[in-house]
């Protein structure tokens, strides 16, 4: 074999090339994107999933964090590729990445803190009040769409 | 990696990589879709097999045949169809790659 293997490029750039693969319409929705996200922590057995609007905010929280979770040690990952996601059935795969593909501003807290997975958040920003008030929560996560204001 | 360069289908590597649904070989007809498939393994690159028609029609013959890719919850919508290789099947498969039926490169 003389030629070369060729890499795949990085999911985030691959899922923005063919959202028509991805997304049940463009552009993407806020509502959509909640929705999947939502689901995936039922799935992953959360009894408690709440999905609320906050301004500009689409925040998803739950009683069970549903980020951390095998295979992955890091959870963050699971914004940046695409991972099979058996829960959901044969060749399925999570939501969250579909998050960094098509939002402006991703953020998600737990009990031991909060960080932001994509986009500038300025320490001012009311949503970091929003995902850090419910101590019972486990889980948060909160993204903005670009355009898609309230 | 072992595939581009020739090397026979195992049942035993296809058990030990199975992610979800059943063990076996799996080529999607259609490029977008193998791009899903490779990064879903963390990294990967894709190669492409093409088949004669007297391949086709061997493989037809043992119940190889395209099909609409099983779609779970949460699956991406596919742009293609594709060809499920049961491990009783690699024997025929690899007979066809080695007698140059089926060919094999990596994508450029």
């Amino acid at each position: 074999m003389t030629q070369t293997l060729r890499p795949v490029g990085d999911a985030v750039s691959l899922i923005r090339k063919r959202p028509e693969m991805y997304l049940a319409a463009a552009p993407p929705s806020g509502r959509e994107l909640a929705a999947r996200v939502a689901s995936d922590a039922l799935l992953l057995c959360a009894t408690r999933v709440r999905t609320e609007r906050q301004g500009p905010w689409w925040v998803i929280s739950a009683d069970v964090d549903w980020l951390a979770r095998p295979p992955l040690d890091d959870p963050t990952e699971l914004f940046f590729r695409i991972v099979p996601f058996p829960e959901g059935g044969v060749n399925s795969m999570r939501s969250e990445v579909l998050l960094t593909a098509f939002c402006d501003a991703v953020v998600t807290a737990e009990p031991a803190g909060s960080r932001t997975i994509v986009g500038s958040v300025p320490p001012s920003d009311p949503i970091w009040g929003v995902v850090t008030q419910v101590p019972q929560l486990k889980r948060v996560v909160a993204f903005r769409v670009a355009g898609e204001d309230r | 990696m072992r595939l581009a360069a020739g090397e026979d289908l195992s049942a035993s590597v296809a058990a030990a990589n199975k992610v979800d649904g059943p063990a076996g070989f799996f080529l999607v007809l259609r490029y977008e879709d193998a791009e899903f498939f490779a990064l879903r393994r963390g990294v990967g690159a894709v190669i492409e097999y093409a088949l004669s028609a007297g391949a086709m029609k061997e493989l037809q013959l043992s119940g190889v045949a395209p099909r609409p890719i099983p779609r779970g919850l949460k699956s991406p919508r596919f742009q293609g169809d594709e060809l499920y290789v049961p491990p009783d099947a690699f024997a025929l498969f690899d007979r066809l790659r080695r007698s140059g039926e089926i060919t094999v490169r990596p994508v450029p």
